[in-house]
């Protein structure tokens, strides 16, 4: 078999895990008062499961509190700002304001730090593939890199052998694919849900953050010198800290949430430290 | 249509994102990271996670529903069950709290 065709049917698994979390995020993204464009739009060029659904996250509590618009015309009467009966353009609202452009600032910055895990991951495929390839197909493939894909590239290159391009670019476009089409499905389908399910569907995104963090504790506990204890208090400390700046302190979600996410992994490594030295 | 703000985020995701998964594929001598880096990268997946769920879930509408939900799916995954599965139930069970408890 071709090496891409090879890529593309290692994706099958990849992309039964990421159409109903795509579909969910384009549900999420409509429960917002946002377009199915909107969502499409951050599927295509985004592919990142995690920070997309931070990004949507954050915009969607800056709804709450005012910041943004569209869950303004939501909240006023149910009316979603994307009916487009008044906008006209391809944009809607024009400029943001000061404060909504702090919450894109926020979500920016959340998302990066978020997504700096793909640092390691890119550089062990990176190494795999080698140099020696058009720096426009490196450039490429470098888009496609997720969790998942690393998952399926990482395992091939652990059984000791190196990833090929083809391989790769077909991995990645079947994975790329069903994100973008599971988003879509999601974002039109939202149109026609009735209410309490288009509610359930925002609190389904808490259950999914639970499963991710589920899946985390349990992939560490398979690996031989897997150590689940660190990501345990990783995971309690930034809750922790979110917690008392939001709730005690007031903070809002865009600045609390950066500094819970690297105090909880930093308090995580402090505990291993102290664990060495004993 | 688009939202301009919402654009402007998804822009700045992508910028960040993009340049995080390529730079190694454009520098390679990237893939030797110090060791306290790589293990702190391994750590704050975890940690975000954390600080995705709490305080947020705790100020949804219906409580109960909103904290059983994750912890049902998380319950779920720990035990084995699959992300596809565990989305669906997380929905259902959400909805038929909502429907019974009424909102």
């Amino acid at each position: 078999m071709h090496s891409f065709t090879r890529g593309l049917t290692s994706a099958l698994p990849i992309a039964s895990g990421y159409i109903p979390v795509a579909i969910t995020f384009g549900l999420v993204v409509r429960s917002f008062g946002l377009t199915t464009l909107d969502a499409t739009v951050a599927s295509l060029l985004v592919f990142a499961g995690a920070a997309q659904f931070l990004a949507i996250g954050m915009y969607g509590a800056g709804i709450t509190a005012g910041v943004v618009v569209a869950g303004g015309a939501v909240a006023a009467g149910g009316v979603a700002a994307g009916d487009g009966a008044t906008a006209g353009g391809l944009l809607i609202g024009g400029w943001p304001g000061a404060a909504a452009l702090l919450l894109v600032v926020q979500i920016v910055v959340a998302g990066w730090l978020l997504n700096l895990r793909h640092l390691l991951m890119s550089s062990v495929i990176a190494h795999s593939l080698g140099t020696g390839h058009r720096w426009i197909l490196r450039s490429t493939l470098a888009f496609g890199v997720t969790d998942e894909v690393f998952g399926v590239a990482g395992w091939r290159i652990a059984e000791g052998g190196t990833v090929k391009p083809r391989f790769l670019l077909g991995l990645e476009l079947g994975a790329y694919s069903a994100w973008v089409g599971g988003t879509v499905i999601g974002a039109v389908s939202g149109e026609i849900l009735p209410a309490a399910l288009r509610t359930a569907m925002g609190l389904a995104l808490y259950a999914l953050f639970a499963a991710l963090l589920a899946g985390q504790f349990r992939a560490a506990a398979r690996q031989e010198d897997g150590r689940v204890v660190p990501l345990v208090i990783a995971a309690v400390a930034a809750a922790t800290i979110n917690a008392v700046l939001r709730e005690a302190l007031g903070w809002d979600a865009g600045a609390a949430f950066p500094l819970a996410m690297i105090g909880g992994a930093l308090i995580a490594m402090g505990s291993e430290v102290r664990d060495a030295a004993h | 249509m688009l939202h301009t703000d919402w654009l402007l985020a998804v822009v700045g995701l992508l910028i960040g994102t993009y340049l995080v998964r390529v730079l190694p594929f454009w520098f390679s001598g990237i893939h030797r990271l110090p060791a306290p880096v790589h293990r702190f990268l391994e750590l704050v997946p975890a940690a975000a996670l954390g600080a995705l769920i709490v305080p947020d879930v705790l100020g949804q509408a219906v409580p109960v529903v909103a904290v059983a939900t994750p912890v049902l799916a998380f319950v779920l995954t720990l035990r084995g069950s699959n992300l596809t599965v565990v989305v669906a139930v997380s929905i259902l069970t959400a909805w038929v709290g909502l429907l019974v408890l009424g909102v």
